[in-house]
């Protein structure tokens, strides 16, 4: 019991860890327990696990709308928004997140549970069809060029971002494979960096800072966004379920489907999260890993000589009268309501957190970035002149967007997904035109 | 302050001490999934300090292992295949007495219950983890049994297995540590293999070159060669009580991995000597 609990604890600590350093990708915490995972349980496992998915995107907002450093990829969508709204407005927008990601992440639990006890769970996989992936993401890609203003550089940026992305399909011709070898020491955070955040923060010293004077007492609550929560729980329950980095798809199509910026936040946000939960079902149905995360997941168990999901039905070491299966559902509840409790409680710290960056600018702004760009080059096992040289390139092309008012949004997205690209478009090429 | 700079001290001469840790590390592309799996076995079993090290990169994986010391990493020949295929020279320079043992692992050749024999004239998708000689099997599959087979790249396993389930594909090559689970629920059939020796619950008559003519003279299995960089006699020992351990020998059992050169006393240079000429064999039948 104590392992239990020192498990469902620490994985609380680093999956809002996690979710705010934005060097850090989501997988990252399952690989801290890689190490461990001979003498640990599978109890300890799942619980640790479960704990740093959900909470590695529940925190990622919280950089994201704060400090504009987004926590996990899928906050990228809304970036450019976050800009115009004062520190009231932000705050209320991490309170109204939170409870769109408790709402979200409530829908599909709901389903999960459901499916787990009317026992029609299998049919899940039939959402993982090459077909059905290739329409996701060309639905992805149609949403990011035609919302953009100018359809055609969007277009070209999207493409570059997926000629640079790494591939890892041996089977594609030698001279597309080889395109990826050039930003081989690049990261997808080092993207973000260079594309969005170094511009945006250029551009912030020149303008007179806004915040620093307002008064925190003044916060308010507005009005709960209900509707945006819940259609965004809806949409990610649904994307969650399609294979590859769907709490990215979610987001994208969730912000898609509102139109005003706030509105538009908290349904990005409900969706991403009720997606990470939507996720586990083929996994834990099926023993399919369908995310990054997952497969590491799985890779652990197979390091513990066990099979998924048979293990998952089967009655938890801790108590016997549940399976693991419910066990894992006791642990998403706790880790939904410690979660919305810590994103909410915590708003003093959070406004303190933002003032005081916005009085010393500079200085701390640029330990957090140093600081960051150091994890992403430890964890990410990059050569650093490469990277950094790759860095400054990044960076140069995004203040030069941003001088012309040009999104660079779609060519990070292209980078992100590009290798997921190449490999759905060549099975579906081989499976209907060979 | 006098006691901070001994401490200061103490902790420079200590770090030499700590960086005699054994490094592991497989060589290839992507840093993910089984080796890395198989890799985090043999750590395991490794006494005193080890960790694992990673680049994207595999020229700086090369250059990693050129640069350090006390390293033990692997080499799978299909995976150095498609990296020279795609131009890319992977394959550190070793002498055969580094080389401390090997052992193969190979697929089951899967479908969804229910599904048809491969007949001639009728069109079936086969798809293979990236790596795989997929395209060369379906090739010769073609070629000597009259039969229409189309080759889909896949990137794992257990994505190979999903394709099957939902009906993307008709075969695929699925490793046993996932299909047979999956044979058991009743979500997948595997009637032929690729592992010599066979399993249980795949025995080696099903073994496909036995069942269909595939004119090949090298195996379809994928040949894993452990490489030891020491100079210290005491690190080569760690090494090799890890490898050779009874535990990372049963481990790979249970996978379905055979284990039969991996043994104290090994012929370095006739492994290394057969695992050149199959990796020459394998790609000028099953590559080009």
């Amino acid at each position: 019991m104590f392992e239990l609990i020192t498990s469902a604890v620490s994985g609380i600590i680093f999956g809002v860890m996690v979710g705010l350093l934005p060097g850090l990708p989501a997988y990252v915490a399952p690989l801290i327990v890689m190490p461990f995972a001979a003498d640990l349980s599978v109890e300890s496992i799942l619980i640790f696990w479960l704990a740093t998915h959900i909470g590695s995107q529940y925190f990622g907002s919280v950089a994201t709308i704060l400090l504009r450093i987004p926590g996990e990829v899928s906050g990228m969508i809304y970036l450019h928004h976050i800009k115009d709204f004062s520190l009231q407005q932000r705050l209320d927008l991490i309170r109204q997140t939170a409870l769109g990601s408790s709402l979200g992440s409530v829908i599909a639990l709901a389903a999960l549970i459901v499916l787990y006890y009317t026992g029609v769970g299998s049919w899940l996989v039939a959402l993982s069809t090459t077909e059905s992936k290739f329409a996701l993401l060309c639905v992805l890609a149609a949403v990011l060029i035609f919302s953009a203003r100018q359809h055609v550089i969007a277009f070209i940026l999207f493409a570059g971002g997926i000629a640079l992305a790494e591939k890892t399909s041996f089977d594609l011709p030698i001279w597309l494979y080889a395109t990826g070898e050039y930003t081989s020491n690049v990261t997808v955070f080092a993207v973000i960096l260079g594309l969005l955040i170094i511009p945006e923060f250029v551009q912030e010293l020149k303008r007179p800072s806004t915040m620093i004077n307002q008064d925190l007492q003044q916060f308010r609550s507005n009005v709960l966004d209900v509707s945006s929560m819940w259609r965004g729980g809806v949409i990610g329950s649904v994307i969650g379920l399609f294979p590859g980095p769907n709490h990215i798809m979610s987001s994208v199509t969730a912000y898609h489907h509102r139109r005003e910026p706030t509105a538009r936040i908290i349904a990005a946000e409900s969706a991403n999260n009720s997606a990470i939960i939507s996720s586990l079902m083929p996994f834990f149905f099926l023993g399919l890993p369908i995310t990054i995360s997952e497969f590491v997941l799985y890779d652990i168990m197979q390091v513990k000589s066990l099979v998924m999901p048979n293990i998952m039905f089967e009655p938890s070491a801790v108590w016997t009268a549940i399976t693991r299966m419910e066990l894992v559902f006791a642990m998403a509840i706790i880790c939904v309501a410690v979660y919305t409790i810590l994103a909410q409680k915590f708003l003093p710290v959070y406004a303190w957190i933002v003032t005081t960056i916005y009085q010393r600018l500079w200085f701390l702004f640029l330990i957090i970035l140093a600081g960051l760009i150091a994890l992403d080059i430890v964890y990410q096992y990059v050569v650093i002149w490469k990277y950094i040289v790759g860095l400054t390139l990044l960076t140069i092309i995004g203040l030069w967007l941003y001088s012309r008012k040009i999104d660079p949004l779609p060519a990070v997205f292209g980078f992100v997904l590009g290798d997921l690209l190449t490999w759905t478009a060549s099975q579906l090429m081989a499976l209907h035109i060979s | 302050m006098r006691y901070l700079v001994s401490l200061f001290v103490c902790m420079l001469f200590a770090v030499p001490a700590l960086a005699s840790e054994i490094k592991l590390m497989w060589i290839g592309s992507p840093q993910s999934g089984p080796p890395m799996v198989v890799l985090n076995a043999l750590r395991d079993n490794i006494a005193g300090p080890s960790t694992v090290v990673s680049h994207k990169d595999c020229r700086e994986q090369v250059r990693y292992i050129e640069r350090e010391d006390d390293i033990v990493y692997m080499v799978v020949n299909m995976t150095m295949i498609q990296h020279s295929l795609q131009g890319q020279q992977c394959l550190p320079k070793f002498q055969p007495q580094h080389v401390i043992g090997s052992f193969v692992s190979a697929w089951h050749l899967c479908r969804r219950p229910g599904t048809p024999d491969m007949q001639p004239g009728q069109r079936w998708t086969f798809g293979a983890p990236n790596g795989m000689p997929g395209r060369g099997i379906v090739s010769r599959l073609n070629q000597y049994n009259n039969l229409d087979g189309v080759f889909v790249p896949v990137l794992s396993s257990s994505q190979v297995a999903t394709m099957i389930i939902n009906g993307d594909l008709d075969w695929g090559m699925v490793n046993p540590g996932m299909s047979e689970p999956l044979m058991q629920k009743g979500q997948l059939e595997c009637p032929y293999t690729f592992l010599p020796q066979g399993t249980d619950m795949v025995p080696a008559d099903r073994l496909l070159s036995r069942n269909f003519r595939l004119d090949t003279t090298v195996d379809q299995v994928a040949t894993w060669l452990v490489i030891a960089k020491t100079q210290d006699p005491a690190q080569r020992k760690r090494i090799e009580d890890a490898v050779y351990s009874d535990s990372f020998r049963a481990w790979l059992r249970q996978y379905h991995f055979s284990d039969l050169r991996l043994s104290p006393g090994i012929d370095g240079a006739a492994l290394l000597k057969n695992w050149r000429s199959d990796m020459t064999g394998m790609e000028q039948q099953l590559y080009r």
